[in-house]
């Protein structure tokens, strides 16, 4: 599902984030100056983007690997992400959640590859839609009968 | 429906509303707060989840590992001070 992932997340939210866990720890929240830009490039440049979920993963991925913060950089990105599929997975009981939740954090962080985490979000992919969507969602009427553009053309004799 | 006078307006505490009576400024100091509340940005709330996801991360971390992320550096570089007072002595006992 396209959807603009990021639209309540703009770079300034995740700067706060990695103060807040930082200050937490006692720790001087500090960041290394290019890896921050750039980091801050790619992230802005996808605020504004349809992304698919797969996509918008891809995006703190790759955030997290260009490293702009010092301390918590993959506590930040991972929560980020959890965050951000925390309105779906509201979705799921409570344990399938948490193991898409999990899956999540571990493929920001870089602890899975993406055949992991594409294997666990195929899994959950028919239970995983919003409340309101799933009470709305009716199956789609059968075509009565095939186009007669799909239909084989039998050869004459 | 009409409106008496003494009841307290909750609508007028909204921000750029007006208050009329003192029942109205007395109720509205109350909705202000929940209005901010209320009223808070998408920006806002997703801060604040995310924070808190955040924490829960580094509790969960430290409680697995029994150590604060700092705590390899911290101990590093506190066995090689001792290394170096040690060297120090050693040095100072046989000139």
């Amino acid at each position: 599902m396209q959807k603009q992932w990021l639209h309540a997340v703009p770079w300034d939210s995740v700067l706060a984030v990695n103060k807040a866990l930082c200050q937490a720890q006692k720790l001087d929240p500090s960041t290394k100056a290019r890896s921050l830009e750039e980091a801050r490039q790619h992230w802005e440049s996808a605020i504004h983007r349809s992304l698919s979920l797969k996509e918008v993963l891809d995006v703190c991925r790759e955030c997290h690997e260009i490293a702009p913060f010092t301390f918590n950089n993959g506590n930040t990105f991972a929560a980020v992400g959890r965050t951000i599929i925390e309105e779906w997975t509201k979705s799921l009981p409570p344990v399938e959640g948490q193991i898409v939740q999990t899956t999540v954090s571990h493929y920001i962080a870089g602890l899975i590859g993406r055949r992991e985490l594409l294997q666990v979000l195929k899994h959950f992919q028919d239970s995983w839609k919003p409340s309101t969507l799933r009470e709305e969602a009716k199956p789609a009427p059968r075509p009565k009968a095939a186009s007669p553009i799909l239909t084989e053309v039998q050869p004459q004799a | 429906m009409q409106e008496t006078g003494d009841s307290p307006r909750f609508g007028a505490a909204l921000p750029g509303a007006e208050c009329e009576d003192a029942a109205a400024l007395t109720a509205g100091r109350f909705c202000h707060n929940v209005a901010l509340v209320t009223h808070r940005s998408d920006d806002e709330k997703f801060l604040r989840a995310a924070i808190k996801t955040g924490l829960r991360l580094q509790a969960r971390e430290v409680s697995r590992t029994g150590k604060s992320p700092r705590g390899d550096g911290v101990a590093t570089l506190q066995r090689i001070k001792a290394s170096l007072r040690n060297r120090k002595k050693t040095s100072k006992s046989n000139p």
